[in-house]
């Protein structure tokens, strides 16, 4: 039986991953969005 | 006499106290909905509908009466779309259709505090289980600082939370909230100085092809990542797509108004099926709506603070207020952060830039949930 003390440990690395996973998606939309802003500006609407 | 109040005479006094307990409660939600204009969409039908399952024999919910099973309409309709995860989804499609993402799109750097201010979720995922909530519970918990009704009810009802009730209160009540909560936040991680930094906007012209494949690109990158969350994003990129297309308009527009407010409807009243007297008042509520302040006074710190370091490496600062607006709760985080940018200086228009943070938290809150469904289950298994 794990104690609270080490179920938040066991939390940390979600903690990281987690944010991780989120900024690394958020970048690749930044890249993907910074790209169709780049090749459609001046073309339709 | 017997006839007509025998089953009531039969019940024990503390049973009366919890249910009577949760008609106050009840009532105070209707009277915040109401007189306060605190999210009455979802908190006046929570109120009512845990009075309705909070009466004796209650022929709302599914009750088992001398034997008997009766099925009742508010468990029947929980069963048909909240334990299935539904009604969050379908609403999403109609909150998809309502996101302008234009302002984002100008500016996707803003995309950047959206992720800053998830912040919050995680490190209360890390206190709930410091305070001996179980992994699956202190995530449940923990998505309230996801500022998203949807995706609260989506995360807590997929690990199957005994808390789903309290979760849910607690995070309709703090979005409404956030005009209270996130400005002394604000205040105490800014200088003054910081307050006042300009940003000018720039209204560019996003072409339409990029708001078509906005959404897409979206949901399929999100989904690739954290699959968890393709529901989520799925249904709420669907529905802006179904907005920007341009030959979709009565259904953007059905979408919007009227499937928005049927779910909305059926939502508030479903939820209260946990809001029984037996699964609300006990001591983990409280911890549960403590915890709750802490992932939303987390989530607009870790937005601020963000701000602040990248000021540290940019020419161009950003106005650290802005950071806050990262947090899901649209829009009333970008028109907080605006009014409090006028009351330093008139001449300072931060809607905008706090409008492209706001919508970026939308769908960072969304992929925040995928994932820590993702990394619990990796972590339980």
């Amino acid at each position: 039986m794990q104690t609270n003390f080490q179920v938040f440990l066991s939390t940390l690395p979600v903690v990281g991953y987690g944010m991780g996973g989120v900024f690394l998606v958020i970048l690749l939309i930044m890249g993907v969005t910074w790209l169709f802003n780049k090749v459609t500006s001046g073309r339709d609407e | 006499m017997e006839l007509l109040f025998g089953d009531l005479m039969a019940i024990a006094p503390l049973e009366w106290a919890k249910m009577v307990a949760m008609w106050v409660i009840g009532g105070l939600l209707i009277y915040l909905a109401i007189k306060k204009d605190m999210e009455p969409s979802l908190l006046l039908p929570m109120g009512f509908g845990a009075i309705l399952v909070n009466l004796p024999m209650s022929g709302a919910i599914t009750q088992t009466i001398n034997g008997v099973v009766e099925e009742g309409p508010l468990s029947v309709l929980f069963d048909a779309g909240i334990a299935n995860e539904l009604f969050p989804l379908l609403l999403f499609i109609g909150i998809g259709a309502m996101i302008d993402f234009g302002p984002l799109l100008t500016n996707p750097k803003m995309m950047l505090f959206g992720a800053a201010a998830q912040f919050g979720i995680f490190f209360t995922l890390a206190m709930a289980a410091l305070m001996g909530f179980d992994l699956k519970d202190a995530a449940s918990i923990a998505i309230i600082g996801a500022a998203d009704g949807p995706t609260s009810i989506f995360v807590s009802n997929y690990f199957h939370s005994n808390y789903i009730g309290p979760i849910i209160v607690a995070a309709y009540s703090y979005m409404a909230l956030v005009p209270i909560v996130q400005p002394p936040v604000i205040r105490l991680l800014t200088t003054k100085k910081e307050r006042l930094i300009r940003m000018p906007y720039e209204q560019k012209n996003i072409s339409k092809t990029t708001r078509i494949l906005f959404p897409i690109v979206v949901t399929a990158i999100a989904g690739l990542v954290a699959p968890r969350s393709v529901a989520l994003v799925g249904f709420l990129m669907f529905g802006n797509l179904l907005r920007e297309c341009g030959v979709l308009n009565s259904l953007s527009e059905t979408a919007q108004k009227v499937l928005a407010n049927l779910i909305t409807l059926l939502l508030g009243l479903t939820v209260a099926v946990r809001m029984q007297a037996d699964m609300f008042l006990n001591l983990q509520t409280l911890m549960i709506l403590a915890l709750g302040l802490v992932a939303f006074i987390m989530d607009t710190a870790g937005g601020v603070l963000f701000a602040k370091i990248l000021n540290l490496f940019t020419k161009n600062k950003v106005n650290p207020m802005v950071g806050a607006a990262g947090i899901s709760a649209f829009p009333m985080s970008s028109r907080v952060v605006h009014k409090m940018g006028l009351k330093e200086d008139p001449q300072n228009f931060l809607l905008m830039h706090a409008a492209g943070a706001n919508v970026a938290g939308q769908i960072a809150s969304v992929i925040a949930g995928g994932l820590i469904i993702k990394l619990i289950e990796s972590l339980i298994a």
